[in-house]
């Protein structure tokens, strides 16, 4: 074997086939080129360009100044025309704590639901994924305007809290952090529950059984004997919950009033009305940066308590 | 490995059939004029009256957003276009990105149709850009009979004291800044950092009033005066018209310290391929008929003296849609910031994080 790796023609059994190395290395270039060019093309190089973009500056009347500085950084970290101020990072904290919130809470209605559903017989669960999945077919803003109509001052999800004295007569649900998380959770969910549902009809029943042998309580079977072997499943709802929802801001637009601004918000703000694209082009590397970083935090530390 | 080449050829044949769709369009270039235009801005029997009246063929390219319609210009080009509606906010900024050309008005026999105040407005002093479609105003819509339209002022939002009910501010910064600016008893076009700070306090002040709702477009803040969620909120005329039209106890008033008015106006695409249809475009919108037939349509005021004398004596003493003198007076057109863009953005970004 050793000498195959000096010798390219060798030739080798691969798949019951006999072929050479380099052939083989050439059929699998074949394979994976167009998903890399396509990722180089779509991917890599927009996001150079973001990031070299972000140093240049705003001309006047909206056109891009190819002079390269620090500014944007600077102006991101808050040395305003008006001096200092902390309105840039407070968006950028805002959001993630949006986004944290509702994919923590995703997360936790996720779990339960993905057991309830792998808890029933194949046809019944098709039903159940569809049950989730339809009203993802119909658009995002129509779905949350939806959710305006429902929890304005006359419907009954309004007079249920006043019953219950949550809520002041002539107030209403939204517009509110409440609505806002509603509107998040509920349009977030279904990715959520997808991979969470997978990891649970993988889940490998003999290790639940063999905790119960040992004496291990409810908590201790659930934490090593059920959660430790969906962390694959969870990491994966997390990346599809918590991503998307750092750069959401139709929600919080709608059902939160618009009295806040998220970083969503101040991006479209550079790209639109202020026409200032090297500044937004900085606060999207940034948010960039910010998911990939939250999403290593949370491999390395989520994973080492699990396993 | 055959089943892949066959794949991609296919995928090849298919890239090819794709490509070539644009060829025949060329061919009736001349005969069509192409208007970019807001969505639902203009009356849909006008399109064949005007094929009928003209023989160009009227083509519609229609957006949601000022902000929208110039990087589309700018990433495109202005070669698909004859007309280009804009506002009167960023006229300025088309013209220094070349976007938009100079206009022949030897070319338009009805531009002695417009009205004096629209001539040499501040956003086109010299008259070469720009030939105005329709304008409006913007004031608060609120929900009182009692309170007289002539006398209200920005006090009725920004002071805790005077709100008598929920009510919700314009979502778009630069025009509900300079309203601040006019409230604090400065120009709505001031670039002075220490006035647009004054501006900020003062939004800011109004933001921790427990009535305040949050930041509406124009639309939204009509919606929510006609659901009763709302007792106030800063719309366009159009709007307020629309909801006044359904419930008689809302008024609308330009309030005292004053206003912007805006204008949108027909622009030549400075690339325009078929500049004669352009030309055609602006001088049947110009006509008395058609200016009165457009305004009654989209609900707002038409700057066309002569369609004045053709329209419905309701709908031009209709105060909401054509207003006094005085209140006139009261309003000024806003001007693209120019340099100071970044403060108002900044501005904003305070208005909105605080």
């Amino acid at each position: 074997m050793n000498l195959s790796r000096f010798s390219p023609m060798t030739t080798e059994v691969f798949e019951g086939k006999l072929t050479t190395r380099s052939r083989m290395r050439a059929f699998g270039a074949l394979l994976t080129g167009p998903g890399i060019l396509w990722l180089i093309i779509f991917l890599l190089l927009p996001t150079l360009f973001l990031m070299v973009l972000a140093f240049a500056q705003r001309g006047a009347y909206g056109s891009i100044n190819w002079d390269f500085s620090v500014e944007n950084l600077k102006r991101l970290v808050g040395f305003s025309s008006f001096g200092w101020s902390a309105d840039n990072l407070i968006i950028l904290g805002r959001s993630l704590k949006i986004a944290t919130v509702t994919t923590i809470l995703c997360i936790a209605f996720g779990l339960p639901m993905a057991f309830w559903i792998a808890s029933h017989g194949k046809s019944m669960r098709a039903f159940l994924f569809a049950l989730i999945m339809v009203p993802s077919c119909t658009n995002l803003v129509i779905r949350t305007a939806a959710w305006m109509l429902l929890l304005g001052p006359d419907m009954f999800p309004a007079s249920i809290a006043r019953f219950f004295g949550l809520l002041g007569e002539g107030e209403s649900l939204y517009p509110g952090t409440f609505a806002v998380y509603i509107g998040m959770v509920s349009s977030m969910l279904p990715f959520a529950v997808l991979p969470l549902y997978t990891s649970v009809e993988r889940l490998d029943w003999g290790i639940v059984e063999a905790s119960r042998d040992l004496y291990a309580g409810p908590i201790r079977t659930f934490y090593h004997g059920i959660l430790s072997q969906m962390m694959p499943g969870i990491i994966a709802s997390v990346i599809l919950t918590l991503v998307p929802s750092l750069g959401m801001y139709v929600i919080s637009d709608l059902l939160g009033g618009g009295k806040y601004m998220l970083i969503g918000n101040l991006i479209q703000q550079q790209f639109g009305s202020a026409m200032d694209w090297p500044f937004g082009a900085m606060l999207g590397s940034v948010l960039i940066i910010c998911s990939v970083v939250s999403l290593i935090i949370f491999q390395r530390v989520g994973g080492k308590n699990f396993v | 490995m055959k089943k892949i080449l066959l794949a991609l050829t296919l995928l090849a044949t298919f890239a090819l059939f794709v490509g070539c769709n644009d060829e025949q369009k060329s061919a009736e270039k001349s005969k069509k004029v192409t208007v970019m235009i807001y969505s639902e801005y203009i009356d849909p029997e006008m399109l064949t009256e005007f094929e009928l009246k003209t023989g160009f063929k009227l083509q519609l390219e229609l957006y949601e957003a000022q902000e929208e319609m110039i990087s589309k210009l700018q990433a495109s080009g202005t070669s698909q276009y004859d007309v280009i509606i804009a506002s009167d906010v960023v006229i300025q900024q088309m013209v220094h990105l070349n976007l938009i050309g100079k206009i022949d008005t030897n070319k338009i026999p009805n531009r002695t149709n417009i009205a004096d105040q629209f001539r040499n407005p501040s956003y086109d002093p010299t008259n070469d850009y720009t030939i105005p479609y329709l304008w409006g105003t913007t004031g608060i819509l609120y929900r009182d009979s009692t309170v007289d339209p002539m006398k209200v002022s920005y006090s009725m939002l920004f002071d805790a004291k005077q709100t008598k009910g929920n009510f919700s501010l314009l979502e778009e910064s630069r025009s509900m800044l300079s309203m601040a600016l006019q409230a604090k008893g400065y120009d709505a076009n001031s670039v002075n950092q220490k006035e647009i700070n004054e501006a900020v306090e003062y939004i800011l002040q109004a933001k921790k009033d427990p009535h305040f709702l949050g930041f509406d477009g124009s639309v939204g803040g009509k919606d929510k005066v006609l659901s009763k969620m709302d007792w106030a909120a800063i719309v366009f005329n159009g709007e307020a018209m629309a909801a006044i039209n359904e419930d008689p106890e809302l008024r609308f008033a330009i309030p005292t310290e004053g206003s912007f008015m805006w204008v949108d106006a027909m622009t030549l695409s400075s690339k325009a391929p078929n500049v004669e249809g352009a030309y055609a475009f602006m001088n049947y919108i110009l006509e008395a008929k058609t200016g009165a037939q457009l305004a009654k349509y989209i609900n707002y005021a038409t700057p066309n003296k002569a369609s004045l004398e053709v329209i419905d004596a309701e709908f031009k003493n209709n105060r909401v849609i054509n207003p006094s003198e005085e209140e006139i007076r009261r309003m000024v057109f806003l001007k693209d910031p120019g340099e100071a863009a970044r403060l108002f953005d900044e501005a904003w970004t305070i208005v909105k994080t605080r």
